[in-house]
């Protein structure tokens, strides 16, 4: 198994590089980083990190998940069933307040298994949660059962289902990949997870000194205790 | 009500006047948002030690380093002297936004959305930038460009702003 991620991200090899080495920045126009290579090119290796979730491109501009990238391939490996996981979520909306969440909290399918905010929030106590994440056995089935309860599918929802792709036996450290894996704030439970809980991880990270230290100073107290 | 709002509410009659700003102020324009336990604020004058004290603030050291924790336990980070990320702190309350919280008629004050992006997008971290694009999200239509263009350094910074929410409204992460 771990031979067959290692080769599939081997594709990706030269699209990681070139993430890698771009320098910060919240936007990135093609044409100014296509100075040394050619444009196509370029739009060959967004394309392939768009694949897994980790840019996006829309009209000569794209983004990528900076933080993400420059993880070390060894961690990138494992975070092959978040990726995928992710990038066929389903985000289900009804009143658009906390209700939405509570009602799925009350009526969490069979083996449903929460992560990322909520899991987080629950964990380490660090930031509030915002959508509440959810692994179900059939995606379908809880789709319609959200529609069947007047639920609508869009982008502003704060229900998010995804299809259980990958391990579940170590729960904490599947939380943890997938906090690596959507970037972002996220990025930052997935620190203090690690701070908190590094006797339940087996996966050595990389995140930024800035980062750490900005994690340590607000995580909670007692948290650390 | 969420209860980091409710926080910012009683600062705001602890102090008698506080200018929000970091993630309580992206979920007061926003009404979504992952707030740590600490809140960012402004004042215009240096509140002293004495007055904390006697509003049964705590000054706790950690790591080295003395933090104020209000009387309901939260971290506060009060910024009164040096600007925000190149925005002076004069400025950020002479053009705050008052908003509304609850039912009683009761105001917090914040950052207006306009200084606010420009502050997350001089931070450029990962969480600044997720929450850039939760502002493109709920308040791209709101935006005042005129009065945003006020905050930036040059042409060039203002049209990377634009640029960037405007992408980030058509590719929300």
């Amino acid at each position: 198994m771990k031979q067959h991620t290692a080769s599939v991200l081997m594709r990706y090899k030269d699209a990681f590089q070139f993430a890698q080495e771009l320098p910060s920045s919240p936007v990135y126009n093609v044409k100014d980083v296509a100075k040394h290579v050619h444009e196509r090119t370029v739009r060959r290796r967004i394309k392939k990190l768009a694949e897994i979730g980790l840019a996006q491109y829309h009209r000569g501009q794209f983004t990528v998940k900076k933080e993400v990238v420059a993880q070390p391939i060894s961690v990138l490996e494992k975070l092959i069933p978040s990726f995928t996981a992710f990038m066929k979520a389903r985000r289900f909306g009804k009143s658009y307040r906390v209700s939405d969440i509570n009602f799925i909290l009350k009526n969490l399918p069979k083996n449903a298994k929460i992560t990322l905010d909520y899991s987080a929030h629950e964990m380490t106590g660090f930031q509030s949660a915002q959508d509440l994440y959810v692994y179900v056995d059939d995606v379908e089935e809880t789709a319609q059962f959200l529609k069947n309860n007047d639920f609508r599918e869009g982008i502003k929802g704060s229900v998010v289902i995804l299809p259980k792709i990958g391990s579940f036996e170590n729960l904490t450290e599947r939380i943890f990949l997938d906090c690596i894996a959507k970037g972002g704030r996220s990025t930052m439970d997935a620190i203090a997870i690690q701070l908190k809980y590094s006797d339940r991880i087996t996966t050595r990270a990389r995140f930024t000194t800035e980062m750490l230290l900005k994690v340590q100073e607000d995580l909670p107290l007692e948290s650390l205790h | 009500m969420n209860p980091y709002i409710e926080e910012a509410l009683l600062i705001t009659e602890d102090l008698g006047d506080a200018t929000f700003v970091g993630a309580v102020s992206v979920f007061l324009h926003t009404g979504k948002s992952r707030e740590s336990q600490d809140l960012d604020l402004v004042v215009a004058e240096q509140i002293p030690r004495e007055r904390f004290l006697d509003l049964n603030y705590k000054f706790i050291n950690e790591k080295g380093k003395e933090r104020i924790y209000t009387p309901r336990n939260y971290k506060i980070d009060v910024f009164d002297s040096h600007a925000l990320n190149e925005i002076p702190l004069a400025r950020i309350i002479q053009t705050r936004a008052t908003i509304p919280v609850g039912k009683k008629n009761k105001f917090v004050h914040a950052i207006c959305l306009e200084g606010l992006i420009v502050a997350k997008y001089r931070a450029k971290r990962d969480q600044d930038l997720s929450d850039l694009s939760l502002i493109a999200m709920y308040c791209y239509k709101k935006i005042d460009w005129k009065l945003l263009r006020t905050f930036t350094k040059d042409d060039v910074e203002f049209r990377q702003i634009a640029e960037t929410m405007k992408f980030y409204k058509e590719n929300p992460i």
